[in-house]
């Protein structure tokens, strides 16, 4: 593709100004929020506006070429030990596009769901800064840097969750954001635990040397489960995925939007840009047992959702389960999985996130996310039903939409296996299953909350404002318009991938 | 011929597919606008298929043109085509064709009366012009591809269009039919669920059994297919788990059309999708779904054909699709039997005569004479859409004016719409295999290929499903246009509701497809005289050039004593009014049938039931522990971090133990497994 549009600086140094500009607009926002709330949604939003406008020209350049930097932290000029790099190239690119897209969309959101806001600059400057360090890991390019972003991203998740939690019951509402922060913090220490046995073995923290640093087959085994156990943590997979639903349950909508939609694919992101790389060749032996318990996670997931009474908590733990599929793609280790992975972390980023703001203005219009109080909303909110019954058809699977060719490249990495044999073979068809399960859940749901008789007191619902419809909309189309030509992200992710799979 | 080929084959269905998206703008304009423009897409569609049609008659052959890269990965590079042969180009004209008469006719179905008697548009018509064009573009699309993978995202629009359109009367506040739901729109919704739950079952299996292919063979393309089929070379370098797994590839693939055609045992979606509006129903049975699977299958037979040459085992996919289709036609055919609703008859003929194509097209890989079978089985595709659609709009036409869909509601109709009776009998005769009907030839072409090859049992079954057939189709006719008048009828006239004619608009397709359904023999002529030169163009070379036209012997003599032994019960019965049934109806085997075999209710046990109640389970008793275990975690650490007890005693010891199995576990299944 050629490189359309070129702004000098701009272009040039698009993620060290990101970094800089959401940092300082944080500030800024918390500083005027004190004074007006205005301001303060005024300058988060410009903040995002901006940082999406330079990620979008880092993303327009990046086939042409990847875009580098970095600063020496720790270490003389010539042995660095510890060094601040920026790599955007077609993985981090798009990802950071999703996460900064999603921080903006949540933020407008906020505007018209978070209603009577306590302190609204400490509220935006958190976004604001949540983002900005979601947006630090993806950008990494030194492993202690990496988590380095990755632990202090938990300081504003968990101080969102604590402060604008939902439960009127102050110490319900800690105990849920301390387990959240318990859990991922562990989850952090164990993979930086992963990280400090990488660097005895190899002298480096630096993520692109690290892939073709020789290591022992013993450590880099050790290294990957660590790793993994780490990450899995952070993903949420079964049955380390009990911070999640105390978690998801407390928090508001929009910082849900974050944890669930960005914050679980930095985890995603790590697996694919660190783990994989760095280990795959020798952790091709688990791969039948990482499809296992990858398996495990989305039926489990898919079992849970079913038995909710409640649209978000069912948004939730469908959402577990679809991080499954995710760790399938990697557990295969095929170049085909990965792409997989890489693109449903892309569209479940976009859909996972479209179903809660859906719920949530679901909530808004009705005063409940209660199955048994809602039905019959379909012919009383047109555009929002159109949105909710496409996305949930969408995270089924069904094409042209934008989860389809992720999971089929998922599906296919494991059909690569199947030459090894039988056990493979139904590990396939078991996780192809699955869809099934996802699709009976989705379309419970659509039926409770969209058709049929309306319950009392709702007769006189109505599509949520503008601004709200505006953002699903604009994300509805983005998931038709990827399921229909997938190569237009493709185009980006493939040649990355490729290459980590040759060995970086 | 007027449009070039490389252009109609991509047009043809991106036409519909860009209505469809267009339907919402045109509606902005005005309703009338949008309706019209509905109508005229329907119309350029079916031209472009004809188009293409004209073009196979005169320069056969099969071309395969590819416009862009949808995917690469790995060693997957997905490529979008389109691929132009005479089976492609058939079902493109069926789905267009018809499809758009069905358009042609909604203009006039989906106007009711409302309480003053005044002519009201159903208000939701964007999106039903919207879904119905999205169907028949989906469905162009999946016989249009030229690869394993774009049939399957077709298939996959196809299904979704379904369920949006059977229960797309989601909000009527009438009284359910069925005693579980609130209002009949939420019976609709549920049955539109249920259509795309089931269909999706199969699903599962096609798409697993698609990736498996691809493994084995290395290409989604079909020429690519077919030509790796008969390469002995290729085969013999396959190694044993391959050429193992490729029979059961091939059973997965079939799981998908026995979903979306179905069979036996996934056709318990089809009789609940009668709740949609009548018109859809007609699409979904005549031109678009249902024949799907058909497609697909046909598609394939070819390729497998070629490969039981080389590879063992493969046979064992004509055997089940065979006796499938056979074992189906059979038990849905029983089920027609004791049907009250006029739609719930015809679909059950559905999946009867569906039965037959897969019975056909299974037998053309199990006999000597494949040709015969094979295309006997397309032929009847082509029979069953149109005698199928006339049958649905006519029911539709009658369903308008009688405003119920019990049989024992109408009775005696004749005089009231004359156009509407003959032309739906027409399509019965066709249904029944009466001669010069279209359904004659191609029911005969069946029987013989069968007999031929010398599937005896495959040709018993069909035959005595064939004499039910001739039954329960004249049973379905007398009551509703014969005998005597029902007292809904009587009542609706004594209110001043005249039992009346349809409109032009819903009319003309009647006629026009009650010419074709007649034309029968015309047909065979086109079919398989025109067709013949291309027949050796097809991926799989078939000499159709060699097959009997109108051939007349014994069998002949034989299908005559179908209609005798079939029509004279259902004339005595139904017109005369002789015998009394009852208590065979009310008996263990009417009760048997009209529980459809108990089927339904088993599955709904089984899988709906089973479901939820693992699912309640798991959470009631394994999430709730590991989320207690997640919180006691936070409280130990809590109250260490508060300094209030100096060390962790009680209840935690049991859950750090849950923790330590936890993580052993994971570890476990990892390193062994």
């Amino acid at each position: 593709m050629m490189q359309l549009v070129n702004i000098p600086l701009l272009s040039d140094f698009p993620m060290i100004l990101t970094l800089l500009g959401l940092t300082l607009g944080g500030l800024l926002t918390l500083l005027v929020g004190t004074r007006s709330e205005r301001g303060a949604r005024a300058l988060s939003v410009l903040s995002l506006l901006g940082a999406l406008a330079l990620n979008v020209l880092l993303l327009l350049r990046v086939n042409v070429s990847t875009v580098f930097h970095d600063i020496v932290w720790l270490g003389d000029e010539t042995h660095p030990l510890v060094t601040l790099g920026f790599l955007g190239d077609g993985l981090s690119a798009p990802v950071a596009v999703l996460i900064i897209s999603l921080g903006l969309f949540s933020v407008v959101y906020s505007f018209a769901y978070m209603r009577d806001l306590h302190r609204p600059g400490v509220y935006y400057s958190l976004m604001v800064w949540f983002v900005a360090a979601m947006v630090g890991v993806v950008y990494a390019t030194d492993l202690l840097q990496f988590f380095l972003f990755y632990e202090v991203m938990l300081i504003p998740a968990f101080l969102l969750v604590y402060l604008y939690g939902v439960s009127e019951d102050a110490d319900e509402r800690t105990r849920n954001a301390f387990q959240f922060w318990v859990w991922t913090a562990v989850g952090g220490i164990i993979s930086i635990f992963a990280t400090l046995m990488l660097f005895s073995a190899t002298g480096t923290f630096n993520i692109q040397a690290l892939y073709t640093a020789p290591l022992a087959a013993s450590t880099a085994k050790v290294v990957g489960v660590v790793f993994l156990l780490g990450f899995g943590i952070k993903l949420g997979l079964v049955p380390l995925h009990v911070w999640a639903p105390p978690a998801y349950r407390e928090a508001p909508i929009p910082v849900l939007v974050l944890l669930s939609g960005a914050m679980t694919k930095t985890a995603a992101y790590g697996v694919i840009r660190v783990v994989i790389p760095i280990v795959r060749t020798f952790m091709v032996d688990y791969s039948l047992g990482l499809m296992t318990i990858s398996v495990i996670t989305m039926f489990y997931g898919a079992m849970m959702a079913i038995a909710q009474r409640d649209l978000k908590m069912m948004l939730a733990y469908s959402s577990i389960s679809q991080l499954g599929y995710l760790m399938f793609g990697y557990s295969t280790m095929t170049e085909v999985g990965l792409n997989g992975a890489a693109f449903q972390l892309i569209s479940h980023g976009i859909l996972a996130s479209l179903m809660f703001f859906a719920a949530g203005a679901i909530k808004m219009q009705t005063g409940t996310m209660e199955f048994d109080q809602l039905g019959g909303l379909a012919p009383r909110m047109p555009v929002l039903a159109t949105v909710f019954v496409l996305a949930g058809l969408a995270i089924a699977g069904t094409p042209p939409m934008c989860a389809f060719p992720g999971e089929l490249m998922l599906f296919a990495g494991a059909a690569e296996m199947i030459g090894q044999g039988w056990a493979y073979v139904a590990v396939l068809v078991v996780a192809v299953v699955a869809t099934g399960l996802t699709a009976a859940y989705y379309l419970w749901a659509i039926r409770r909350t969209m058709y049929g008789p309306v319950p009392q007191g709702l007769e006189s619902v109505s599509d949520p404002p503008r601004s709200v419809l505006g953002i699903m909309v604009v994300m509805a189309f983005f998931v038709v318009v990827i399921g229909i030509w997938p190569w237009l992200l493709g185009q980006f992710l493939q040649p990355v991938l490729a290459g980590l799979v040759a060995g970086g | 011929m007027i449009v070039p080929v490389e252009l109609a084959a991509w047009l043809v269905f991106v036409v519909p597919l860009v209505g469809a998206v267009l339907t919402p703008v045109f509606a902005r304009i005005g309703g009338t606008v949008r309706d019209a423009m509905a109508v005229l897409v329907g119309f350029a569609t079916a031209f472009l298929a004809l188009d293409l049609t004209a073009s196979m008659v005169l320069h056969p052959e099969a071309q395969d043109y590819v416009l862009l890269t949808w995917l690469v990965a790995g060693p997957y590079r997905l490529d979008f085509g389109v691929f132009v042969d005479p089976l492609s180009v058939l079902l493109a004209v069926i789905a267009g064709g018809i499809g758009s008469l069905i358009i042609l006719f909604s203009i006039g179905y989906m106007t009711g009366r409302d309480a003053e008697g005044n002519l009201v548009k159903d208000p939701s018509l964007t999106r039903y012009y919207f879904f119905m064009q999205l169907f028949v573009g989906g469905m162009i699309l999946l016989v249009m591809a030229d690869n394993l993978l774009m049939t399957f995202i077709g298939w996959e629009v196809v299904g979704m269009c379904s369920y949006a359109l059977i229960g797309f009367w989601h909000n009527v506040t009438a009284p359910s039919p069925v005693a579980d739901y609130r209002t009949e729109g939420e019976y609709n919704a549920v049955c539109g669920m249920k259509a795309f739950m089931v269909t999706r079952v199969g699903d599962i299996g096609l798409l697993a059994g698609i990736l498996i292919l691809f493994m084995i063979t290395g290409t989604f393309n079909y020429v690519e297919l077919q030509s790796l089929a008969g390469n002995a070379s290729w085969a013999a370098g396959l190694g044993v788990t391959l050429s193992q797994l490729l029979p059961v590839a091939a059973l997965l693939i079939f799981a998908g059309p026995i979903g979306k055609s179905a069979q036996f045992p996934l056709h318990v979606w089809l009789p609940e999708a009668m709740a949609g509006p009548t018109t859809v129903s007609a699409l979904i049975h005549a031109a678009a779904m249902v024949k799907a699977g058909v497609y697909l299958v046909a598609r394939l037979v070819p390729v497998f054909i070629d490969m039981t040459v080389n590879v063992v085992g493969v046979t064992v996919f004509f055997q089940t699709v065979a006796w499938i289709g056979a074992f189906t036609a059979f038990m849905a055919a029983t089920m027609a039997l004791v049907q009250d609703e006029i739609k719930k008859v015809l679909a059950y003929s559905t999946i009867s005569q569906l039965g037959y194509m897969f019975t056909a097209l299974g037998a053309a890989g199990l006999v000597a004479e494949s040709v015969t079978a094979y295309s006997a089985g397309t032929f009847h595709l082509l029979a069953h859409a149109i005698f199928k659609a006339l049958l649905f709009l006519a029911a539709g036409s009658v369903l308008h004016a009688v405003e119920s869909k019990s049989m024992r509601d109408m009775g005696g109709l004749w005089s009231n719409m004359k156009i509407t009776a003959a032309t739906f009998t027409i399509g019965a005769l066709a249904l029944a295999g009466v001669f010069p009907t279209i359904g004659f030839w191609s029911k005969e072409m069946i029987f013989d290929a069968l007999l031929e090859g010398g599937q005896f049992w495959l040709f018993v079954l069909a035959f005595v499903t064939a004499i039910l057939t001739a039954f329960y189709t004249f049973r379905m006719v007398f009551m509703t246009f014969f005998g005597k008048r029902s007292a809904h009828v009587e009542e609706l006239e004594a209110h001043g509701h005249h039992i009346h004619e349809a409109p032009w608009s819903m009319r003309i397709p009647l006629i026009v497809l009650a010419t074709l359904a007649l034309g029968g023999g015309l047909f065979e002529l086109v079919f398989f005289g025109a067709f013949s030169p291309i027949g050796e163009s097809l991926i799989h070379p078939f000499e159709w050039s060699s097959i009997h036209l109108f051939a007349m012997g014994p069998l002949t003599l034989l299908t005559v004593g179908i209609w005798v032994v079939g029509i004279t019960p259902a004339y005595l019965i139904y017109h005369r009014g002789k015998g009394d049934f009852s208590s065979l109806r009310d008996g263990p085997l009417g009760r048997f049938l009209k529980n459809r075999w108990y089927v339904n209710t088993l599955y709904n046990r089984v899988f709906v039931g089973g479901y939820l109640w693992l699912s309640r389970g798991l959470h009631r008793r394994v999430e709730s522990a590991l989320l207690a275990f997640s919180r006691t975690t936070q409280e130990g650490l809590d109250s260490v971090s508060r300094g209030w007890r100096r060390t962790m005693t009680g209840v935690l010891n049991t859950n750090v133990l849950a923790m330590m199995a936890g993580i052993a576990l994971f570890l476990l299944v990892i390193l062994f497994l």
